[in-house]
């Protein structure tokens, strides 16, 4: 019985971030159709060719999932012959209007926008895997707590740059916490880092830290990996924890 | 899409988009729903609540005419005239349960982590600041709460200790947070779900019996207790919609 609730706890997680990961994957394939055939015929791209990346992207984000709050690809340097840096992302802007993501690429300023370093860009580079970053406070676009979920794009073997979106985590918290909501006992979903995605506990909250829960020697947890999620995240349950059990972790 | 190395201009930064108007008339609903002005209380005239505002008197007239489009103020003609606060019905449960199905136990665990901030700060100094007549209000307000007999009464006398402790303390700016979250969090804590009166009494008693002997950590570390029980209650109820919204 309780087997039985948690296969369908996962199912409906993994679920829920599959369908994030089509709609990235919709903007990988566009983009990978625009660069691939230049790639064969040895031409590097200009940035206007992606002249029609821009209508895709941003009807994404109007008809796709309501949790998606921007989404679009990042290039690595270079790979345009008239831009160094380049990126086509947008964002539901006040009033869920979109824009376009202004960064400063202007490598002299104090506020230069260096996403190379940033996890999103980074480590779908280093791995060729894709990435989940996040929950944090995003600075820039949002305003909001958010996730960023990337994949790498290759055109020929080379990492040309990723596709991703950014997603609101209160947005995103209902379709999460209701497949958690099947368990009897204390569940989370926890990033390899150990913090709190969602609970369905007021226990823990979302943002919290919960490392100790990733122990792997307590017998009292269980602890599956989220396929869907490259093991990024978690889902743990605690058996004989009860969900509405005064919290013990103040 | 962060670094947190280089920061530029993004929407951290971003400056509130309402208008002064629109200040007024927040700052003004809030007082009302509160019960800083009770029911049929007349308000001040014109030109001395736009001095208290610091506007010009049209910008005030336009942020009446919009209370009065709300029905939150009615105004009369004629020699005893003026613009007087209009009875406003109890929220239902229902309307109050859709508002908490609504938020996401990441915005009620953002509103505890600044509602903790600003109480328990508040509570830290009027335990440092406070005097007798001080000591005396927040007793009022919590013999107010065991006599409530409504939701919105109760709700009332509540966020009425809480708005008192900040006063207690001093600080101008501790006053209008602690104001605006109370009434953001609105009725939410007094729904019947959610209601533990004697805690909460029994709470309010512990925070104004150490702000009184000028224990300032322990008051401190009583209010912020206080404050994340009361939303941690509301993250519970608000998981059991969602699971029943499940099923």
């Amino acid at each position: 019985m309780d087997e039985a609730r948690l296969d369908q706890c996962v199912t409906r997680i993994n679920t829920a971030i599959a369908s994030i990961f089509r709609q990235i994957d919709t903007i990988h394939q566009a983009v990978t159709h625009l660069l691939q055939p230049l790639s064969h015929q040895g031409i590097q791209p200009k940035s206007s060719d992606l002249s029609t990346l821009k209508s895709l992207v941003s009807s994404q984000l109007t008809q796709g999932q309501a949790c998606i709050q921007g989404n679009g690809v990042v290039f690595a340097p270079n790979v345009f012959a008239d831009r160094e840096m380049c990126c086509e992302w947008w964002h539901k802007s006040t009033g869920d209007r979109l824009a376009p993501l202004p960064l400063n690429f202007n490598q002299n300023s104090e506020n230069y926008y260096n996403y190379l370093k940033m996890q999103w860009f980074s480590k779908p580079r280093e791995t060729a895997e894709s990435a989940v970053v996040g929950p944090y406070v995003d600075l820039y676009g949002q305003d909001m707590y958010i996730l960023t979920f990337s994949r790498p794009i290759h055109i020929d073997g080379e990492f040309v740059g990723i596709a991703g979106a950014d997603i609101a985590l209160h947005k995103l918290e209902n379709i999460l916490i209701a497949g958690l909501m099947q368990m009897t006992g204390e569940a989370l979903i926890i990033t390899r880092e150990g913090r709190v995605v969602a609970a369905n506990t007021a226990n823990w909250c979302a943002g919290d830290m919960a490392k100790p829960l990733l122990a792997r020697d307590n017998p009292r947890h269980q602890i599956i990996e989220l396929k869907e999620t490259l093991s990024h995240w978690s889902l743990i349950t605690a058996h004989n924890h009860s969900r509405t059990a005064a919290a013990v972790h103040a | 899409m962060n670094d947190t190395l280089a920061l530029h201009s993004g929407s951290f930064i971003r400056i509130r988009q309402e208008g002064r108007t629109e200040e007024v008339v927040r700052r003004l609903m809030e007082a009302i729903d509160l019960g800083l002005f009770a029911e049929g209380q007349q308000l001040p005239s014109e030109t001395e609540l736009a001095t208290q505002f610091g506007v010009a008197t049209v910008t005030l007239r336009e942020a009446l005419a919009h209370l009065r489009q709300q029905g939150a103020i009615e105004t009369r003609r004629g020699r005893n005239g003026g613009s007087f606060v209009r009875y406003a019905e109890e929220q239902p449960a229902a309307a109050l349960l859709k508002r908490l199905q609504e938020l996401s136990t990441l915005e009620l665990r953002d509103l505890s982590d600044e509602h903790t901030a600003i109480s328990g700060m508040a509570a830290r100094l009027a335990a440092k600041r406070a005097a007798p007549e001080h000591h005396q209000q927040l007793a009022h307000y919590i013999q107010a709460l065991s006599k409530a007999s409504s939701r919105r009464e109760r709700r009332r006398a509540d966020a009425r200790f809480h708005i008192e402790v900040a006063v207690a303390s001093q600080s101008v700016r501790l006053t209008h947070a602690e104001i605006r979250l109370q009434a953001e969090l609105g009725e939410l804590l007094w729904l019947p779900q959610a209601l533990t009166p004697d805690i909460i009494r029994s709470e309010h008693e512990a925070i104004h019996e150490a702000i009184v002997s000028g224990d300032s950590n322990l008051a401190g570390a009583l209010a912020e207790a206080h404050v994340s029980r009361g939303i941690k209650k509301l993250i519970n109820l608000k998981l059991e919609l969602v699971s029943k919204q499940g099923e």
